[in-house]
């Protein structure tokens, strides 16, 4: 028999072999059995109770007990900044009086809660500005009661209301038209030096990918992995610097960029008054572009594909406007940017109202700043999950991998050819045994995945 | 948070502790709270036994509670007649994770360490800036002796 019969006929086997391999398939089910249980204990955080020391080592707390109301925690909370955990409900009523950590006094601006692993969690950012909304909410109402008022009175008003209207929109049309020379930000694949100086030249504020409140670069943090920030910002700084000065010498210039990172934080004005020797006026949008990339955690390229850009007038103006005629708006700005623009894909205004939503932040992440900046201790509940979370994943590999293998497991040996052809059939042989042993490998595989769980293991 | 009150309630009642004795002056009202203290060793309050009242909010843990010096304190941070106390754990950098164990053990730590930068009571506070140690100490000591 030929191989590529074998091939075509693999398929149709390959029932009959899993059947023959019923042991080993019937082992990999029972260790994932035993990892349902697993998971099933971390869920409802029944086994984790050993006492850690805190901080101020006064007192010692429970893993699973909340110290705001001193019960069992009840959908268990972390804070963004030094992963103290509380009830939800408990630490919600707390950052309405104040956003410092009971436990630690860290200021904290956001609530981590519903965690199911690294990046199925739900974040309740808070804000602190109760007098903004009370203002704003103010407004709304007495803007409410006017609108009331007008729709009380009769037709002719209504009128008068819509010719008042399209004069705002006519007014607001002026003042969009002021804006489409502004971002004239050039975004071809072929030249990203030119879309990088047009960037400078129109002087287009990156939007943050990122909340405020990490929008940082500290030379702690540099020095806490200097090769991985090195590689990732030296490329960035070389492609700013050769934008903004126009020339391709800049390595001195790259070198120097970097270790004033690693001497001064990025806001100090030290590193500013350094740059502004050879960036000039370009120095303060330099170190805010390279502040947003550097906090972003992307790398360039994906960086440059979903960074959103802000110019200062454009903001002034979308205050300015009212929602309703937001869409009108927009289209009479697009179009009047396509009439003036040329062959290049031009900015589109929308996309500077519109900050989309990304992705839940890797909790890791968070995590890991957490430590860098402040060397907290990380409660086991929430690294166990994110563990349990990644050895599901590798498991699920693991499973695939198997499946694919025994997909592929050649075609059992046609016995009819004993005593004709022995010399294939040892080789059909051979061919099995080695697949025997390669799935016994993956299921042992499998298996110290499970090992290594029980082990507990931390994030680093 | 009345369950608070009565999980911090149930603790004490499990645990008796050297220098604290802390009750609620009514069971069926735990928002009316006692606690007498023990003057703190090589201290001149050392000896003496201070009686707190304490009044707690009803969205307690999340406000701090009232406490006063029932027993007459010669203090810097201790009005001597109204017996109020200025710890800023009681005001400002109050924490919800505080309890009322707590809140005793650092009325304790305050009578051992007073701040004379903020007095309630001005004599005393004077003394010590005027670096009359000595007399600050032999004062609270003398009305130590005579009320606790």
């Amino acid at each position: 028999m030929s191989n590529t019969d074998n091939n075509n006929e693999s398929n149709n086997n390959n029932n009959k072999i899993e059947s023959s391999f019923n042991t080993s398939t019937t082992s990999t089910t029972t260790t994932t059995s035993n990892n349902n249980e697993l998971t099933s204990l971390t869920a409802t955080v029944a086994s984790p109770t050993t006492s850690i020391p805190l901080l101020d080592g006064v007192e010692e707390e429970e893993e699973d007990k909340c110290s705001i109301c001193l019960g069992v925690v009840d959908d268990i909370t972390f804070l963004d900044i030094c992963f103290h955990h509380f009830c939800y409900h408990c630490i919600l009523q707390w950052s309405d009086l104040s956003l410092k950590c009971p436990l630690c006094k860290s200021q904290f601006l956001s609530l981590i809660y519903k965690v199911k692993s690294n990046k199925d969690y739900k974040r309740h950012i808070l804000n602190n500005e109760n007098n903004n909304n009370n203002n704003n909410n103010n407004n709304n109402n007495e803007s409410n009661n006017q609108n009331q008022n007008r729709n009380s009175r009769n037709n002719y008003i209504n009128e008068r209301r819509n010719q008042r209207q399209q004069r705002e929109q006519q007014q607001q049309r002026e003042l969009s038209s002021k804006v489409y020379y502004l971002p004239t930000i050039t975004r071809s694949n072929d030249d990203e030096y030119e879309y990088r100086r047009s960037v400078y030249a129109n002087d287009c504020m990156a939007v943050p990918m990122v909340p405020p409140f990490k929008l940082y670069l500290s030379p702690s943090m540099i020095d806490g992995s200097i090769q991985y920030w090195k590689k990732r910002l030296t490329p960035w700084i070389k492609r700013e610097l050769q934008s903004i000065l126009q020339t391709d010498n800049v390595e001195v210039l790259e070198e120097l960029v970097f270790s004033l990172l690693r001497r001064y934080d990025i806001k100090s004005t030290e590193l500013k008054s350094t740059l502004s020797r050879f960036l000039f006026t370009k120095t303060d949008l330099f170190i805010h572009e390279l502040l947003c990339y550097a906090s972003s955690n992307l790398n360039i390229q994906t960086y440059d594909k979903k960074v959103k850009y802000l110019n200062n007038n454009i903001q002034r103006n979308q205050n300015n406007d009212d929602s309703d005629d937001d869409d009108d708006n927009n289209d009479d700005r697009y179009h009047h940017i396509q009439s003036t623009s040329t062959k290049r894909k031009q900015f589109e205004p929308k996309d500077v109202i519109v900050i989309e939503d990304d992705d839940n932040e890797p909790l890791t992440n968070i995590i890991k700043q957490s430590i860098n900046n402040h060397g907290r201790h990380v409660p086991s509940i929430i690294t166990d999950i994110i563990n349990d979370s990644k050895r599901e994943e590798m498991e699920q590999q693991q499973h695939k991998k198997i499946r694919l293998h025994l997909s592929n497991i050649s075609e059992e040996p046609n016995w009819d050819l004993i005593g004709h052809d022995n010399d294939s059939l040892q080789d059909k042989i051979y061919q099995l045994q080695r697949s025997i042993y390669k799935l016994k490998e993956l299921v042992m595989e499998t298996n110290n995945i499970n090992n290594n769980n029980n082990k507990k293991p931390q994030i680093d | 948070m009345a369950a608070r009150l009565m999980k911090e309630y149930k603790v004490l009642q499990n645990e008796t502790f050297e220098d604290i004795l802390l009750f609620p002056k009514d069971e069926s009202d735990l928002y009316q709270w006692c606690a007498v203290i023990k003057g703190p060793p090589d201290t001149p309050y050392e000896g003496g036994n201070f009686e707190l009242s304490i009044q707690v909010p009803s969205n307690y843990p999340l406000q701090p509670p009232t406490v006063k010096f029932i027993t007459k304190v010669f203090h810097p941070n201790i009005h001597f007649k109204t017996g109020e106390i200025c710890l800023d754990l009681l005001k400002t950098s109050w924490s919800a994770v505080y309890t009322l164990q707590s809140v005793c053990r650092s009325i304790i730590a305050l009578l051992a360490h007073p701040e004379a930068d903020s007095p309630l009571n001005c004599d005393a506070g004077n003394l010590i800036r005027n670096g009359d140690q000595k007399g600050h100490d032999s004062l609270a000591k003398m009305y130590t002796r005579i009320y606790s």
